[in-house]
């Protein structure tokens, strides 16, 4: 698979590097960078940077007796065993076609276990979302995508990132295949339509609130009136 | 117990000796050392991504215990210990202190950061890079390392970085320029062949 074209600004990369995006944002930059050895070279680099700049930070002292502690709990638990080998494996998704299955890591653990959690819900015609947000001020969700079908037109009050990881869409703007970053900045508005031929799987995070035009927008202000959503 | 070296005086090799002796015979007095050196350093890390005292602390905690549990995942042909450990470190930020609001680049106005070269330079080992920009970064001037310090562990945006510092903008911008510039040249990348600006 050829290398991505359409990456992310270098700040996020040293954002991601210092551990300073959202987990929505820093599961974006790292799944792409499971794409793109550029960039994955580059957060190497920035994430020893990093680790460098920790060093020229004053040291805190840790509390008193705190190292014992932690040697007791090491001690007490057998704390050999990772807590994270305990989770259960990703098994087939419920109905989705093996989607989840075929996503990278580090995405793919997280939208594993979403998966059992929620459903996959209609956007619009041929349009499906999995919500993997936390509730927070940032929406994080996969998109799935009918090839020829679009996302409804609207603009964004915050940045909004799509990494496509299989098959590709394309705006007025540029055509984007897997392991692209698509970036709307605030004021972009925008229509994504899938490319024929092939479904478009999408990881799309939305730093501020979606205004779809149209007859979308009217509805989801009804829904917002009704308190739907 | 060993005697230690006063913290900040461990040189790298012995490092990667202490964390491949916790990770093959379980030895505590490294993981002792280990703590001692890192484990302040990482309490700094999260209080300046805005953990306060009392959860810094803890975290600091939680990234040490990991630190003993993931210990035969270190590589040392591989990593450098201060990368490897931050990693720990900057994951468990990442999960457990939930950035407060999400950052704010502009795709319009992107930070510029010369280019690397397409073929990084195959004389250097990943180990020697990061520990040629681990050196480079203790010997930046202050006010650089500060800016760094800005757009690494506040995600901050140049405008940003500006306003919170009182620095002018274009001021931020050449420094940070000035900053991994200093940072390329530690790769022995000169500013020459193949080299553009964002």
């Amino acid at each position: 698979m050829s290398e991505p074209t359409h990456h992310l600004g270098e700040e996020w990369l040293i954002a991601q590097a210092g551990g300073s995006l959202g987990p929505a944002e820093a599961l974006l930059v790292a799944t792409h960078a499971a794409f793109c050895r550029r960039c994955a070279e580059r957060l190497d680099r920035y994430e020893a940077v990093a680790a460098g700049l920790v060093e020229t930070l004053e040291p805190l002292p840790m509390e008193e007796g705190g190292l014992q502690s932690l040697l007791a709990r090491i001690d007490a638990k057998g704390a050999d065993a990772d807590p994270a080998g305990s989770m259960a494996p990703a098994g087939p998704g419920p109905e989705d076609g093996g989607i989840v299955a075929r996503l990278p890591e580090p995405l793919r653990a997280v939208a594993a276990r979403l998966a059992r959690e929620r459903p996959w819900t209609r956007l619009s015609a041929g349009i499906e979302l999995l919500d993997l947000g936390t509730g927070g001020a940032v929406q994080a969700a996969l998109a799935r995508m009918e090839p020829g079908r679009s996302i409804p037109h609207h603009g964004h009050s915050g940045a909004e990132l799509t990494l496509v990881l299989e098959g590709g869409f394309h705006d007025h703007r540029a055509s984007y295949g897997p392991g692209d970053v698509a970036v709307a900045g605030v004021g972009v508005w925008h229509r994504p339509v899938a490319d024929p031929g092939e479904v478009c799987i999408a990881y799309a995070v939305a730093l501020g609130d979606v205004r779809f035009t149209g007859l979308p927008g009217f509805l989801q202000r009804a829904r917002r009136a009704l308190g739907l959503s | 117990m060993i005697s230690e070296m006063p913290a900040g005086t461990l040189d790298r090799e012995h490092l990667a000796d202490l964390l491949e002796a916790v990770a093959l015979r379980r030895d505590k007095s490294a993981f002792a050392s280990l703590y001692r050196h890192f484990a302040p350093r990482v309490k700094a890390y999260l209080r300046r991504q805005g953990a306060d005292s009392h959860e810094a602390e803890e975290l600091a905690q939680e990234v040490m215990l990991t630190v003993w549990r993931k210990a035969g995942q270190f590589d040392r042909r591989q990593a450098s210990v201060s990368t490897w450990l931050f990693t720990v470190a900057r994951n468990k930020r990442i999960d457990a202190l939930r950035r407060e609001r999400p950052v704010a680049f502009d795709p319009a106005d992107p930070l510029l950061i010369p280019a690397e070269p397409e073929q990084p330079d195959a004389a250097l080992s990943q180990v020697q890079r990061a520990e040629r920009l681990q050196e480079a970064v203790a010997a930046l001037p202050s006010d650089q390392a500060e800016l760094l310090r800005q757009a690494f562990f506040a995600g901050r945006s140049h405008r940003e970085i500006a306003e919170e510092t009182g620095v002018p903008l274009g001021t931020v911008k050449s420094r940070l320029r000035l900053a991994f510039d200093r940072l390329k040249r530690a790769l022995g990348e000169d500013g020459g062949d193949g080299v553009e600006d964002v």
